[in-house]
């Protein structure tokens, strides 16, 4: 085993990173930019390096100043975390180079089904199900007309490179074509250094189901089950949930899943953890989607239904040893819900919120996993993702996991930025989503609103006694005082 | 008349205890948020520029589009004098790796467009000004 790894990351997957070497008895080593110097990571961490200026750019995206810092602090590994470097072959083939063990795929793996329409390809000759659409990236807009006028509108627009919905539009008609092409694309050049897209007919709202796989340096290649995901906005996940609804009226779809996933990996020699990713049809058909060649952010919720440590597998399998279960090994028990919690603001279209966290409480109790990368006085910054936390519950049954969840966000207090948490309360208490009609289309007709006041002039009253000055503002809801702003 | 039982939890945090129902207040240090059984309210007091706010200034506010922070223009959607209705997108801001569209806080006519897509903007730098 590694005597000590380096996290390149930040937020709360560098927590979770650090956590489990602290677990296995490894030194950790934490980067930070200028915006991170005060970060849980950095607290947590045994040793912390400083990378540079805040934008990724020139802090967490710069594999030279990577490699030096694990150089430097005599690191035998790197952890990428998820996002950043994390599918980056140059990275995985830089740290070989310089002797270090990346902790995840081969740089050839990555090469191989990092690019969606290489995995695309690969997936086809192992004869798992694609979504209609190009073999190669789209180059001009006569191409792109003919081809989604021959695979029929909708169709979906996707970046090659890649990954978290950046660089994806979806096309209903023509005319709006050449206009989403300029904008995925440019997207897809911001946000990976390539502006490769390709085109895939949009299935009618389909669910989104991925696979979570694991495989070692010995040829032992299993999978973990399934994550549905397909509560989406702007194609970002915002609750996963383990098992699928699915699989409790198809008992087959997650073995069928699992061997389509366990085929695309072991012909792309896939080692450690990685994720095949799905959509489902009305029909229970599905169709592979691509390959994400790192630890996921929901991985907390098939976790918590195999009671197996993703990040301590990925340690085992990075070292050299041999995966410790086998598929006949794997047994998933009751339901995991998560929650991303945002600093975003749900009643003014999703808009980040960095800012102070002035007030902080979160829940803890029975069956709850917080995993977070904030506490109270923290400044999120406006230079990265603005995930806060990811609030995780685990429950024998479904409807159970989801009353608990609800307690759960009861008990969360984000105060001083604006946050998703009550959006979550909403969303949580929709019928819908209790009778787990799901699908990727699911939350563009899901009316948030804001709270009514609770109790408000009798709280209000009550206030004026103790404080003249807190009462005046009460009981005014939130999205007033937003009207004019 | 009912009495209510407030006692403070800690700084900010008060217990109050109400015709017999029990509610938990949280108040963020500039007391600007309060959030009462975990559900957040803006306190519109504390907004200085619901309290400043008058005549010339609000006029003012509802004829410029700012933006909230830093970030670069994707897109513009709308040309000086086209007709805008409330909600309608003015333009596409990228800000923390996200696009989010900025829309019309009312009905009008757009006077000016002040950026171009790619440019740069900082924190309450004005967009687009409506007639």
């Amino acid at each position: 085993m590694f005597g000590k790894v380096l996290v390149a990351n930040r937020g709360e997957i560098a927590v979770r990173v650090l956590r489990a070497l602290r677990e296995r008895r490894i030194r950790s080593v934490a980067v930070y930019s200028d915006a991170d110097r005060k970060s849980l990571a950095v607290q947590m961490a045994d040793e912390a390096v400083y990378l540079g200026p805040s934008p990724s750019s020139e802090s967490y995206l710069r594999i030279d100043k990577l490699i030096a810092a694990a150089r430097l602090h005599g690191a035998d590994a790197i952890h990428p975390g998820y996002g950043f470097l994390s599918e980056n072959a140059d990275f995985a083939e830089a740290c070989a180079e310089a002797g270090i063990v990346f902790i995840g795929p081969s740089a050839a793996a990555i090469r191989s089904l990092g690019s969606k329409t290489a995995a695309r390809q690969l997936a086809q000759r192992v004869g798992a199900p694609v979504v209609p659409g190009t073999a190669a990236a789209v180059t001009d807009l006569g191409e792109a007309k003919r081809i989604a006028s021959q695979i029929g509108y909708p169709v979906m627009i996707k970046a090659a490179a890649g990954g978290g919905g950046k660089g994806m539009r979806i096309v209903e008609r023509e005319a709006e074509l050449e206009a989403a092409l300029r904008d995925a694309s440019s997207e897809a050049e911001r946000s990976f250094n390539s502006a490769e897209v390709y085109l895939e007919k949009a299935l009618i709202r389909p669910r989104h189901i991925e696979i979570q796989l694991l495989g070692d340096h010995h040829g032992n290649l299993i999978h973990l089950g399934e994550r549905e995901c397909s509560l989406q906005r702007r194609h970002q996940k915002v609750i996963e949930e383990s098992p699928s609804p699915l699989s409790a009226i198809d008992s087959t779809l997650r073995h069928r899943m699992g061997e389509a996933a366990i085929r695309i990996a072991r012909a792309a020699g896939y080692t450690n953890a990685g994720t095949a990713e799905f959509l489902v049809d009305a029909e229970h058909n599905f169709y592979f989607l691509e390959m994400n060649t790192r630890l996921q952010v929901e991985h907390p919720v098939t976790e918590l239904v195999t009671q197996l440590d993703l990040v301590h597998l990925q340690l085992d399998v990075a070292s050299g040893a041999v995966l410790p279960h086998r598929q006949e090994d794997i047994r998933w028990s009751g339901a995991a819900i998560e929650c991303r919690l945002y600093a975003e603001d749900p009643a003014n279209n999703f808009f980040p919120s960095p800012g102070v966290i002035e007030r902080l409480e979160l829940p803890s109790g029975p069956g709850v996993r917080l995993d977070s990368g904030v506490y109270e006085g923290w400044t999120v910054p406006l230079d990265y993702d603005p995930l806060l936390a990811k609030l995780a519950v685990w429950a024998t049954d479904r409807p159970t996991a989801i009353a608990r969840m609800e307690r759960a966000l009861s008990e969360t207090v984000i105060l001083g930025i604006r946050n998703n948490v009550h959006f979550f309360r909403q969303l949580i208490a929709d019928p819908a989503f209790a009778a787990g009609e799901l699908h990727t289309t699911f939350l563009n007709t899901f009316n948030y609103s804001d709270p009514a006041p609770p109790e408000g002039d009798a709280l209000a009253a009550a206030l004026a006694t103790y404080r003249p000055a807190t009462a005046e503002a009460l009981p005014v809801p939130r999205r007033s005082a937003w009207r004019n702003s | 008349m009912i009495v209510p039982d407030i006692v403070e939890i800690r700084p900010g945090v008060y217990s109050v205890l109400l015709n017999g129902q029990s509610f938990v207040i949280h108040e963020s240090r500039g007391s600007e948020w309060v959030a009462v059984n975990s559900i957040e309210w803006r306190r519109v007091v504390a907004d200085p520029r619901a309290r400043t706010q008058t005549g010339a200034a609000a006029a003012s506010a509802a004829r410029e589009v700012k933006a909230a922070m830093p970030g670069k223009v994707v897109r513009v959607l709308a040309q000086p004098g086209e007709a805008v209705e409330a909600g309608q997108g003015l333009l596409i801001l990228e800000a923390m790796k996200m696009q989010n569209e900025l829309r019309s806080p009312r009905a009008g006519v757009v006077a000016a467009v002040r950026v171009q897509e790619g440019s740069t903007v900082t924190s309450g730098q004005v967009l687009v000004t409506l007639e």
